[in-house]
């Protein structure tokens, strides 16, 4: 079984783990591409030599060799006979090639230098063409030494005994060193070995330590010595001396901290991240566990939010209590007060009827837009065809039967042949309603029958705004027949009406707002010289003031409400049912004010009262 | 929209026939189209009359079978329905019968609806100063009351000053806030027109 010592802890591990399993350091160094690393951070070259074999004591790369059949002398290790042309060309290298000394720099042997210094561009050439070769098993070697280091022994040896057949060439290249370099011959000859070597390249480096880093002297000087002792067989692993010993990466691991160069370049070989490119280094101090970080396990919440959470708290719970239900007042006061309200309304409108007539006087004044429908009215002669759309609903005739009435009355003096028509469901029988009121007014009776036809009615429009415009444009199309289904357009008044233009006057009455600008926008475009009347209810006369005022008008006469009958009664001097319901209107007007009044002055002495007791207003009102 | 195909050719007769009707205010020639056009509109209203009609009586007679809360007020509908119907259909809406019916039925019932309504509006005029104690209120039933003394005549006290200002109020104030309502409301039946128009509003479905 083969064992791995970890270079940081000294303990010892199995050659296959990667990494240490005690304190997590690499023990195997990265796939490097050797031409462009020429060594690992914090890694001698010579550190593979630390894969020591329990059963011999030597290391793997020597077993290698002896394994695959290496070319070596018995008992003898292959590191120690190093070529004579190898030998003088490591010399060349650490003495003359980058690190001239003074001897190096003297006149004489300038040109000689020059030449060594060709000679060398010329080995690294060689060393090119020997990588080139076939050799498995050489290269594999290869693979695992630093190329910084020229003088491999095993790498020579290995290299020259293959191929020292066929490249004679290189013979004649070692002869020529020989003859140039004086020293390095001398060197070949006395053959004492790589201690020889090391002494004189030790020596050179002593030079070069100014310029290289000091980390890459120890390196070198470290894994040499230890690779030359044990070639040597003179010392033994335990036998090195203190000052080699000290050297060694075992007993003084070199932390690099940082990310060295040539780091982007290495490939994760073991573990989830293999085959990633430039990852850091499983080194101890980022092995180290870090405690993890103290998060406060209380929620940080401000005082508002506290305080509102408290509220929600608070509103949650009381939604699970039950409230007592307040007690059922059977008569309220409310109940009493709204008795009360309508049963002085009642009186006030009632007294009038039993001839308590003290409030009977008439306004006055005409306003003018009565003043000019009456006017208009009072030009519309005998026979001629008057359009009336009835377009309010039951309810409001009461107010409207009043005021159309008093319109319908004139109309009938001036005997005006009367065309009712109606866009609401329920029109055509208010029209009917309307006319008979109007019969019991005055002396005149107005009669649609088969005999005598004084009025017609031609029903209900469909249709809505399309209905109203349809009509407008083609009567006669939109309904041809009155609602007993007669023929309505045979009529002598009606023959020459194709349009609402032929009309002598329109009239409208309405209490719907919409309805009476329906008319005014589909009809007002058509009615170029016929007049516009509307009769409204006193709510919509505000709405349809607007086109009475406009410029030219669109409306040319308006009568209101009860009010708006009275003054019309007052311009033709006829008493209509206007004036039948004045009194019992203005009565009750005149108590509508006083319960507005009393009852809002009360209301809001109750208000003020419980406000300044604390109590909320509205709660107890009269 | 959904991809339904009728719905695009709801769309296509919407768009094409308020199309035709707009182009022929613009060209007489094109009138007798758009007068087409309003005719096909009232007999499609007339006959959603009658469906509206059906669809009344169908829902109260469920009512009724199902045995429905305020059933009664349903029979009491099927039954006002079933006379009139019976009453007007043989000799039309104004015979004699039938204008028995409207004015003897119709026309008090809805006139004492409208008179309750004043006895409440008069009463809650009354609390508006309990219920709401402000400017506005004050505002508010004080026009209310110049309305009502603008109309009032009593014998042997001069008010002409309440009519004054009355009709100041009427057609000044009352006349300017109506004007910008007419104003937005012609602007919002233009801008609905031309959504119709252009397909973006359907209220036809779709």
């Amino acid at each position: 079984m083969e064992i791995v010592i970890c270079p940081f802890c000294g303990k010892e591990n199995r050659a296959e783990d990667e990494t240490c399993q005690y304190c997590q350091a690499r023990l195997k160094p990265l796939r490097i591409d050797p031409e462009s690393q020429p060594g690992l951070i914090g890694q001698s070259p010579g550190e593979e030599s630390q894969v020591f074999s329990k059963k011999e004591g030597k290391p793997d790369s020597q077993d290698g060799l002896q394994a695959s059949g290496e070319v070596t002398p018995a008992g003898k290790p292959a590191v120690s006979e190093p070529s004579d042309w190898l030998t003088g060309f490591r010399n060349q290298i650490t003495t003359q090639d980058l690190t001239p000394g003074p001897e190096a720099l003297d006149d004489e042997r300038q040109p000689e230098a020059r030449d060594i210094r060709q000679d060398f561009e010329a080995g690294a050439m060689l060393d090119d063409a020997f990588r080139s070769l076939p050799f498995e098993n050489a290269r594999d070697n290869e693979e695992s030494y630093p190329e910084f280091l020229p003088d491999e022994p095993q790498k020579a040896e290995k290299v020259g005994d293959v191929a020292a057949d066929d490249l004679a060439w290189l013979r004649e290249l070692q002869s020529q060193y020989n003859e140039v370099d004086g020293l390095s011959s001398a060197a070949s000859k006395k053959d004492e070995g790589w201690l020889a070597a090391n002494e004189l390249s030790q020596d050179s480096q002593k030079r070069e330590d100014e310029r290289v880093p000091r980390w890459v002297g120890e390196i070198s000087a470290g894994s040499l010595d230890k690779q030359d002792s044990e070639a040597e067989g003179g010392l033994s692993a335990s036998e090195l001396p203190s000052w080699l010993d000290a050297t060694r990466p075992l007993a003084t691991p070199q932390i690099i901290f940082g990310m060295p160069s040539g780091y982007s370049d290495q490939v994760e070989i073991a573990g989830p991240l293999a085959g990633l490119p430039g990852l850091l280094p499983a080194e101890p101090e980022i092995a180290l566990g870090r405690k993890a970080a103290a998060y406060p396990t209380q929620l940080q919440v401000s005082e508002t939010n506290r305080i509102q959470a408290e509220i929600f708290d608070q509103v949650l719970q009381s939604e699970g209590q039950n409230r007592p239900l307040p007690d059922r007042v059977l008569v309220s006061s409310q109940k009493v007060m709204r008795m009360a309200f309508a049963l002085i309304i009642l009186f006030a409108i009632l007294a009038p009827v039993f001839s308590l007539q003290t409030l009977e006087r008439y306004p006055a004044i005409t306003p003018v837009e009565v003043l000019s429908a009456s006017q208009i009215i009072s030009r519309i002669g005998s026979e001629s065809p008057v359009l009336i759309a009835v377009e309010y609903e039951p309810g409001f005739s009461g107010e409207l039967d009043a005021a159309l009435a008093a319109v319908l009355d004139h109309l009938m003096i001036q005997g005006a042949f009367l065309v009712l028509v109606s866009s609401v469901p329920s029109g055509p029988m208010q029209a009917e309603h309307i006319v008979g009121v109007s019969n019991q007014v005055g002396p005149h009776q107005y009669i649609n029958s088969a005999s005598q036809k004084e009025y017609i009615n031609l029903g209900y429009i469909s249709g809505g705004l399309a209905g109203l415009r349809n009509f407008a444009e083609n009567p006669r199309l939109s309904n041809p027949s009155d609602i007993s289904g007669e023929p309505a357009w045979e009529n002598p008044v009606m023959v020459n009406i194709d349009d609402i233009n032929d009309f002598s006057l329109v009239i409208v009455a309405s209490e719907n707002h919409d309805k009476s600008r329906a008319w005014i926008e589909q009809t007002s475009p058509l009615l170029e010289d016929t007049p516009l009347i509307y009769v409204v209810s006193a709510q919509s006369e505000p709405l349809i003031r607007p086109f009475f005022d406009a410029t030219p008008q669109q409306v040319q006469g308006i009568v209101s409400g009860v009010i708006g009958s009275v003054h019309y009664g007052a311009t033709i001097g006829r008493q209509g049912i206007a004036h039948l319901y004045w009194p019992s209107f203005n009565s009750g007007l005149l108590a509508a004010a006083i319960l507005i009044v009393v009852g809002g002055g009360a209301n809001a002495l109750l208000a003020l009262t419980a406000s300044k007791n604390g109590r909320k207003p509205g709660g107890k009102s009269l | 929209m959904k991809s339904y195909p009728f719905v695009y050719l709801l769309a296509a007769i919407a768009i094409a026939s308020g199309a035709a009707v707009l182009v022929g205010y613009f060209f007489p020639s094109l009138a007798g189209l758009k007068g087409e056009m309003l005719d096909w509109a009232v007999i499609f209203t007339a006959v959603l009359l009658l469906i509206g009609v059906i669809s009344l009586v169908r829902t109260h007679w469920r009512k009724i079978m199902q045995d429905q809360k305020d059933r009664a007020y349903s029979l009491v509908l099927i039954f006002s329905f079933t006379l009139t119907l019976l009453v007007a259909a043989p000799s039309g809406p104004t015979s004699k019968w039938s204008m028995w019916l409207y004015e003897n039925l119709l026309i008090p019932i809805e006139s004492s609806l409208l008179g309750i309504l004043a006895v409440f509006l008069l009463y809650a005029s009354a609390r508006l100063f309990n219920q709401r104690m402000n400017i506005y209120t004050l505002l508010f039933i004080g026009t209310v009351l110049l309305a009502l003394l603008g109309w009032l005549t009593i014998p042997g006290v001069d008010l002409e000053g309440f009519k004054d200002a009355r009709d100041w109020l009427s057609s000044v104030w009352a006349v300017a806030g109506v004007r910008g309502i007419l104003l937005g409301v012609g602007l919002g039946t233009v801008a609905t027109g031309l959504r119709i128009l252009i397909g973006a509003d359907r209220p036809y479905g779709g």
